[in-house]
């Protein structure tokens, strides 16, 4: 117990000495053709960004399945499941919603389609973290949305985290019954450990003369057991027997009532999605390598009764805003929003109209956040989700998406 | 006279086994603690540096906290392990025909307190190390094959154990009679399965960004590390020959020769 | 193809003869451990795995079924250098022991100080009584063939009620936002494990579909039958393991 009070103080020093935050979750890492055609991701937003320990946080945000979800990477129709990208229980998870149905099993989520989540966290560790909701999808991995910085204070001691059972108990879900659990599992090493001192150590030398004597018997070599040894072999056959029966008999009686795991896929069925009043063709996507420019052709029909501006658009977790319609300020240094790189050619469309417009996504972030290796891919197609706004503020959106051509000079 | 004698003899037995040989435990735990000491502070830089600077390839932070780490590792890997083996067989016994038996009992002891160094590795790796990289990939995302643990495990830990086997092993192929006539197969087994591991790696990092974009750990694309883990089951063979060894070095003559009188 | 019997001898004594032996009894028996907790442990992560991490994975069908034959590995195949070689009825024990005690030391350090999660959610489970009851029963026998029939059985039959004084408290039903869990389940869905999700936990999802709630007695003979097989199978690697081949080159 002293050896690992004193392991348990030298992590705490080294955790207090250096800073601990966390980065962010790898998202660079992914191939653009993975962020920018699997999820979009859309009003992702934390309740707080500074808390103490058992304070909650709510995530919320939208996402719609991308409808340009990449042949070779095995689709979010198939089992998926909303999570949260912390490093490790930093948090615990107290609840999950995904348009209302509770997130706790794996279910599907389907292209095209709406879902509105809300996940609420109960800090348990000091620290800032950058929280992404994300998806995981069977044989895809995960799929990362954006980050967001949060820090939490406090003491990790003070946290506490309980469970009511249908029985009517409360289980410290920290501690349940671990002296119990250790006490059983220390029963079985001693016994075992037991049988290993009698055996190793109570006659010495051990290995070269009984190797010797084993090799000179042959096959007579079970002569070297005395009658003590296959006396103790029984006795500890009765012993293991009536442990183990024991502790099944004590079990059932003390805990009577039990179910097995609980586990199945859920049906999570998609939000009504307001009707839109527009549609969206993607025509020529060039990105212009020197100048971190990407310049897409597109032809909007305007079938509202207002004028429509493009105000937003976002491309694996890269938002261009275009200042001329939206103020938006990045919530923090590593949030992806660019406030005045979208430039629109074109704009607004009026009211019945059909047009032909340019946009302009100019940003470093397509460097930085290592979206130029999508010149890499092989299969060379992007899509992204357009923000359309009226004159009235009302908010509608589109997906694009279609091949890419680079440009090198 | 009897007392004499008996004095004399007792003499003789006296320097006789001061004469005989131990394994070389003052090297050995002194080895021991340098690598505790080493494998220690390695824990202690990634439970530090792990979460703060380790989650993002890209980010400089890691380039300089992790991959300047693994390529520092990596070199004077190459040179210990070219080193060690150089030296061995620089000052390899030439005359091993001649070898006394007390010296070929010395050198199975210190074969042995070798192999045992390499058990001391061999299990913080394959317990500790292999596990603080199954905990640690079940609660991060991937982004890299160069990831904390396995910047700890795969560049550190394994190349550690490989040379610490390969160590024992050129130490009895360049000392030890019966090793260097020979070759033991359940010994070179023991070095060529670990050995394996690192190539291993290549179908590990190839799956998993490929087809395998889990990080359940008993998954079959891992079973590959198993099946070398496995070559580890040779090492009763070797404890079979070492032990075959060590009863004849250690035959008692007089015993032997009134057994054969009578 | 061994080396000739030396005509010379190294010790003259049986005292230096006895102290010549014990050098190597403390050389060989901590060898042995420290190989015995290495080996174990990479085998037993990487073939049972998360089954031994969560809590919430230690299912009635599937967590009784892969544990079995994973566990009975090493102690089948250094059981039979334990035996044959020294008449040792160590291999279950010893081997299980080791792998229990670096469990323990390694769920601590990793899931527990590295990963953060409560240490009564990523404990091991207690397996070393199955391994008293292949030694006790290859001492009471002295037969690979019984130990296989009567003793691999046994471990296969008995090791989910040899958890379930520890698993059952797990178990114990809770409702969560209208869904029946267990409190293991309430583990699993609670601290969040960011590459875990819950779709990839493989575990029992209905019950047998003409024995109804007999899950768990079916799976322990069906797990002690297979693993009959599995112990002499790898009784049978053991007895190529403590070969002492040597060859005069790599080929």
């Amino acid at each position: 117990m002293r050896f690992s009070a004193v392991l348990a103080l030298i992590f705490l020093v080294l955790s207090v000495l250096i800073p601990s935050l966390a980065e962010a979750h790898g998202e660079r890492a992914q191939q653009p053709a993975l962020r920018m055609r699997t999820v979009e991701w859309f009003d992702v937003s934390v309740s707080t960004k500074q808390l103490q320990v058992n304070d909650i946080l709510v995530v919320k945000g939208s996402f719609v399945p991308s409808n340009y979800w990449p042949e070779h990477v095995h689709s979010i129709e198939g089992a998926s499941y909303l999570n949260i990208g912390v490093p490790g229980p930093t948090f615990v998870r107290l609840d999950s919603r995904i348009n209302g149905t509770p997130g706790i099993r794996s279910t599907a989520f389907h292209k095209g389609e709406l879902y509105n989540f809300e996940i609420t966290l109960k800090a348990r560790k000091p620290g800032k973290y950058h929280i992404h909701p994300l998806i995981n999808v069977e044989s895809a991995g995960p799929v990362i949305g954006p980050g967001i910085w949060v820090e939490v204070t406090g003491s990790e001691a003070q946290f506490t985290n309980t469970a009511k059972t249908l029985l009517g108990q409360t289980v410290d879900m920290e501690h349940y019954n671990f002296g119990h659990t250790v006490a059983w599992s220390a029963l079985w090493m001693l016994i075992a450990a037991a049988w290993i001192v009698y055996w190793l150590f109570s006659r010495r030398p051990l290995i070269v003369p009984r190797f010797k004597r084993v090799s000179e018997l042959g096959q007579d070599a079970d002569a070297i057991l005395t009658p003590t040894d296959r006396r103790l072999g029984l006795l500890f056959l009765i012993i293991t027997l009536s442990v183990t029966m024991g502790g099944y008999l004590y079990a059932n009686d003390r805990w009577p009532i039990t179910t097995p795991l609980q586990t199945g896929k859920v049906h999570t069925p998609p939000a009504v999605q307001a009707p839109m009043p527009l549609e969206v063709t993607m025509g020529e996507a060039r990105y212009r390598i020197p100048g971190r420019s990407f310049r897409i052709e597109l032809t909007v029909s305007n079938k509202s009764d207002r004028p429509l501006s493009i105000g937003e658009f976002s491309a694996g977790n890269l938002r261009f805003i275009n200042s001329k319609v939206l103020d938006i300020k990045p919530t923090d240094e590593d949030d992806l929003v660019a406030p005045d790189a979208l430039r629109v050619e074109g704009s607004p469309i009026p009211a019945g109209e059909t047009r032909k417009l340019v946009i302009y996504a100019d940003d470093a972030m397509w460097e930085t956040q290592r979206m130029t290796t999508m010149i890499a891919s092989p299969d060379a197609v992007i899509a992204g989700m357009l923000f359309f706004y009226d004159d009235q503020g009302k908010r509608y959106y589109a997906e694009i998406g279609g091949p890419m051509i680079p440009v090198f000079g | 006279m009897a007392t004499l004698a008996s004095s004399v003899k007792a003499d003789v037995d006296k320097a006789l086994s001061e004469r005989s040989p131990t394994a070389p435990w003052a090297k050995f735990f002194l080895a021991t603690a340098a690598l505790l000491t080493l494998f220690t502070c390695y824990r202690f830089y990634q439970h530090a540096t792990a979460f703060t600077y380790g989650l993002d390839f890209f980010s400089p932070e890691f380039q300089k906290y992790w991959m300047s780490l693994l390529y520092s590792e990596l070199s004077i890997e190459v040179l210990f392990g070219v080193g060690a083996g150089l030296y061995l067989w620089a000052t390899r016994d030439r005359n091993l025909d001649k070898i006394k038996p007390g010296e070929e009992l010395r050198r199975y002891m210190v074969m042995m307190s070798l192999l045992l160094a390499f058990g001391v590795i061999f299990y913080i790796v394959a317990s500790i190390y292999t596990e603080s990289d199954a905990a640690w990939h079940q609660i991060t995302i991937r982004d890299t094959d160069f990831t904390p643990t396995h910047i700890g495990l795969f560049y550190f830990g394994v190349p550690c154990f490989i040379l610490a086997s390969f160590v024992a092993f050129m130490y009895a192929r360049t000392r030890i009679p019966q090793f260097a006539n020979k070759l033991s197969l359940p010994f070179a087994l023991l070095v060529a399965g670990p050995f394996m591991i690192m190539p291993n790696l290549g179908l590990n990092e190839w799956g998993h960004t490929f087809f395998y974009a889990e990080e359940l750990f008993a998954a079959p694309i891992h079973w590959g590390f198993v099946a070398l883990g496995w070559s580890a089951f040779a090492a009763g063979g070797l404890i079979v020959q070492v032990l075959t060894r060590v009863v004849q070095l250690t035959r008692l003559m007089s015993v032997d020769k009134a057994a054969s009188a009578a | 193809m061994t080396a000739a019997v030396p005509n010379d001898t190294a010790v003259t004594t049986t005292a230096e003869q006895r102290r010549s032996y014990l050098q190597f009894d403390m050389l060989i028996i901590p060898l042995v451990v420290l190989l015995f907790m290495g080996i174990f442990s990479f085998h037993f992560a990487l073939l049972v795995g998360d089954w031994d991490y969560w809590i919430d994975w230690r299912d009635r069908r599937w967590w009784p079924l892969v544990t079995p034959l994973a566990i009975t590995v090493l102690p089948a195949v250094f059981g039979y250098l334990l035996w044959d070689k020294l008449r040792l009825p160590l291999g279950g024990t010893l081997t299980i022991f080791c792998l229990s005690l670096a469990a323990w030391i390694s769920r601590y350090l990793n899931f527990h100080l590295l990963a953060n999660f409560p240490m009564d959610m990523v404990f091991p489970s207690s397996y070393v009584g199955l391994g008293l009851l292949l030694d006790c029963m290859l001492l009471l026998t002295r037969s690979w063939f019984f130990t296989g029939l009567i003793g691999a059985f046994l471990v296969g039959l008995l090791i989910y009620p040899m958890n379930w004084p520890i698993l059952a408290q797990y178990h114990v039903p809770v409702e969560m936002d209208g869904i029946l869990m267990t409190v293991a389940d309430v583990f699993g869905f609670e601290y969040v494990r960011t590459s875990i999700p819950e779709y990839l936990r493989i575990i029992e999802q209905s019950t047998l579909r003409t024995f109804g709630e007999a899950v768990t007695p079916l799976t322990a003979v069906f797990a002690g039958f297979i693993n009959i097989i599995n112990y002499w199978f790898w009784i049978w690697i053991g007895s190529l393991g403590v070969k002492a081949i040597w060859i005069r080159k790599i080929v």
